[in-house]
C-alpha cells in the first residue's frame, strides 16, 4: 500500500474557452471518504477525470496515493479504482464475462481472474445474473458490476463519480451499503454526488463545488453550522395566520410545502414558539428543533437550490 | 510483452462481442454476399462479354471479398465509437495497462474478423465457380493481402470514430467513401468501360489495386505490382492514420 490519499491544489482546468474547474484544492486523507458535491456541471467529474489521469491538468497539482498525476500517471493508474458516471462495462458479454477480462488486463492468470469474479459476483448479489449478457441487467445492478470491475484488483483510492445518479431508490440503498462496506474496509473514497443525502450519508468531508469552484468544505455538521444554529419547524393551521404570528416576533421565518421555519433557533426559541403560538391560540400539530439540511446549506451559501432527484422526494 | 497480452485480450473481446451479436455477423456476411449474386446475376453476362471471355467471377469475387473488409470497418468505426462514449474506454485508459493496447486491440481483433467474413465469403464464391489454382502459397498471399487492405480501413475507421460527434457520423463518414470505391473499382467494370477522365482514379483505387492483386492470386496473372501497389497504400496509411489515431486517443 502507498501513503498518501488524495492531495489537490489549486487545480484548473479549461476546455476551449470554457473553465471547467478553477482553483480547487482539498485533501482526501487516507482511509477516509471525501463527498465532492455540487449540481450538474459544476466541475465534479473534470476533478475526477483530472486525477484518475483521463484528461490532463491545466494548472495547479494533484497527487494520489503519492503519485503526482502530471508526472508519474502510471503509478496513479497502478493505485486507484474508477467508477465512472456511465456503466462502463460491456453490454454484450455477461457479467462473468467482464469482470474476467478486467482481470486478466489486471495481469491476474485464468485461475485467480475467475476466482476473483465469482467472488465479487456473489458479494455485489450477481450471482444468478452472472452468465446473462450484461443488456439484461437492471440499471442498479449495472452499476453494481461496474463498481465490481473497478474493484476485480484491490487499490487503495477508489473514486466513484456519480454512483446512483439514474437509480432508483432500492438501487441507492443497494450502492450505498457496499459504499459503506469499502469505507468499512479503509478504502480512500471520492466520492462524487448531486445528492445532499448521499454525501451527507456517506462521506466524512463534503467539498462543496459550483461552477468549478470550491465553495465550502468541512464535515456534514459543520457545513450545517455554516447556516446558522438549528431551524424550528411548526405545522399548524392555519398557516397564514401562523407565518403572520411567527414573523412578528422572529427575523428569519420562511413557509415551504406546509411547514413554516424559523431559522438561526435554539432550544429557547422553541420554547418561544410555543408560547408565541400559544398566546395566538393556535394548536400546533408538530413543532420540532432540528439541524439544517444540506440544501438548505446549498442554498445559504449559493443563493440557489441545489439539482434535485426528478420523480420522487428525496429528502428525509 | 504485457502490452501483447493485453492486445489479445481487448481483440477477443471484440471479437467475442462480435460472435455474440447475430444482427451484426448477418450483416458483415451477408450484405457482401447478396451483392455479389446480384451483380452476377444482373451484369454477369454483360461485362463477361466485354472482358474479352474471362469469366466475371473470377474478377467480382475477390472484389467482393475486399469490399466485406472494407464494409466491416463501418463496423469497426461504430463499435469503437460506442466504447468511447459508454465509458469503458475511460475504464481502460484508467486502468494500469498500456494505453496503446486498446487500440491494438480494436484494430487486431477486427482485423481477425475481417480474415473470417473473407474466409467466408471466398466459400460462397467458390460454390459461384470461384476458384484458387496457384496453390497454397497463393492463398496465403491472397488473405494477406486482404488483411492488408483491411489495415487502412480500420485505422481510418477508428480515426473517424474518434473525430466524430455522433454514430450516425461515423457510419456516414464510412459508408460514402467504401460505397464509392466499390463502384469506382474495376471488379464490377472493366476500367475500360469508364470515362477517360475517370480512369485513373479507377486505376489508383486501392479496391482496384488489391482486386488486380487477388485476382492474380486466385486465378493467375500479375501479381508483384498490384501487390506493390497495395503495400504503398498501406503504408501511407499507417504513415498518415496511425499517428493521426494515436495522437487523438491520448
Amino acid at each position: 500500500m502507498y501513503g498518501g490519499g488524495v492531495e489537490v491544489e489549486h487545480l484548473r482546468k479549461v476546455f476551449g474557452r470554457k473553465t471547467a474547474v478553477e482553483d480547487v484544492s482539498f485533501t482526501v486523507e487516507p482511509g477516509a471518504v471525501v463527498g465532492l458535491l455540487g449540481p450538474n456541471g459544476a466541475g465534479k467529474t473534470t476533478v475526477v477525470n483530472c486525477l484518475s489521469t483521463l484528461v490532463p491538468l491545466d494548472g495547479g497539482r494533484a497527487s494520489v496515493a503519492g503519485h503526482d498525476v502530471a508526472g508519474d500517471p502510471a503509478g496513479v493508474r497502478a493505485s486507484i479504482a474508477l467508477t465512472g458516471q456511465f456503466a462502463a462495462v460491456d453490454g454484450v458479454l455477461t457479467g462473468r464475462q467482464n469482470l474476467v477480462l478486467f482481470g486478466r488486463l489486471l495481469k491476474l492468470d485464468r485461475r485467480a481472474a475467475a476466482a476473483r469474479a465469482e467472488e465479487l459476483l456473489t458479494a455485489f448479489g450477481l450471482g444468478e445474473a452472472a452468465d446473462k449478457p450484461v443488456a439484461s441487467y437492471s440499471g442498479g445492478m449495472r452499476r453494481r458490476l461496474d463498481l465490481a470491475a473497478s474493484l476485480v484488483v484491490k487499490r487503495p483510492v477508489i473514486f466513484l463519480d456519480e454512483p446512483t445518479t439514474g437509480l432508483d431508490p432500492a438501487g441507492r440503498q443497494e450502492m450505498w451499503e457496499i459504499v459503506s462496506g469499502l469505507r468499512e474496509e479503509g478504502a480512500t473514497l471520492l466520492l462524487t454526488t448531486q445528492y445532499l443525502e448521499e454525501a451527507d450519508r456517506l462521506a466524512d468531508r463534503i467539498v462543496l463545488i459550483d461552477h468549478g469552484r470550491v465553495i465550502a468544505e468541512g464535515t456534514p455538521g459543520e457545513l450545517k453550522k455554516r447556516v446558522g444554529g438549528q431551524v424550528c419547524e411548526v405545522r399548524a393551521e392555519p398557516r397564514e395566520q401562523v407565518l403572520r404570528t411567527l414573523r412578528e416576533r422572529f427575523g428569519d421565518v420562511v413557509e415551504s410545502g406546509g411547514t413554516v421555519t424559523v431559522r438561526g433557533a435554539d432550544s429557547e426559541t422553541l420554547a418561544e414558539v410555543v408560547a408565541v403560538l400559544r398566546e395566538a391560540c393556535v394548536e400546533a400539530d408538530d413543532i420540532q428543533l432540528r439541524r439544517p439540511t444540506l440544501d438548505e446549506v446549498f442554498f445559504v451559501l449559493t443563493g440557489r437550490a441545489p439539482a434535485r432527484r426528478t420523480g420522487e422526494e428525496a429528502r428525509s | 510483452m504485457s502490452t501483447i497480452t493485453e492486445t489479445g485480450l481487448l481483440a477477443g473481446r471484440n471479437l467475442r462481442r462480435f460472435a455474440k451479436s447475430p444482427q451484426l455477423v448477418a450483416d458483415a456476411v451477408m450484405f457482401p454476399l447478396i451483392l455479389l449474386f446480384l451483380m452476377l446475376l444482373v451484369f454477369g453476362e454483360l461485362v463477361g462479354a466485354a472482358t474479352h471471355g474471362g469469366r466475371y467471377i473470377d474478377r467480382l469475387a475477390p472484389v467482393i471479398v475486399l469490399f466485406s473488409a472494407a464494409y466491416g470497418a463501418v463496423g469497426t468505426g461504430v463499435g469503437f465509437f460506442t466504447d468511447l462514449r459508454s465509458g469503458i474506454v475511460d475504464r481502460f485508459r484508467s486502468m494500469n495497462i498500456s494505453r496503446l493496447s486498446v487500440l491494438a486491440g480494436r484494430i487486431v481483433g477486427d482485423l481477425v474478423r475481417a480474415v473470417l467474413v473473407a474466409a467466408v465469403t471466398t466459400a460462397v464464391a467458390h460454390l459461384a465457380g470461384f476458384r484458387f489454382t496457384g496453390g497454397p502459397l497463393a492463398v496465403l498471399g491472397f488473405f494477406a493481402v486482404v488483411a492488408l487492405f483491411a489495415w487502412i480501413f480500420l485505422w481510418l475507421a477508428v480515426v473517424v470514430a474518434m473525430a466524430a460527434s455522433s454514430e450516425q457520423a461515423v457510419s456516414g463518414a464510412l459508408n460514402t467513401p467504401v460505397t464509392l470505391l466499390l463502384f469506382l473499382s474495376s471488379g464490377f467494370v472493366p476500367v475500360e468501360q469508364f470515362p477517360g477522365w475517370l480512369q485513373p482514379v479507377v486505376r489508383a483505387n486501392p479496391l482496384s489495386l488489391a482486386g488486380d492483386a487477388l485476382v492474380g492470386l486466385s486465378g493467375g496473372g500479375p501479381v508483384l505490382l498490384p501487390v506493390l501497389f497495395t503495400g504503398a497504400w498501406a503504408v501511407a496509411a499507417t504513415v498518415i492514420l496511425v499517428p493521426l489515431a494515436v495522437r487523438l486517443y491520448k
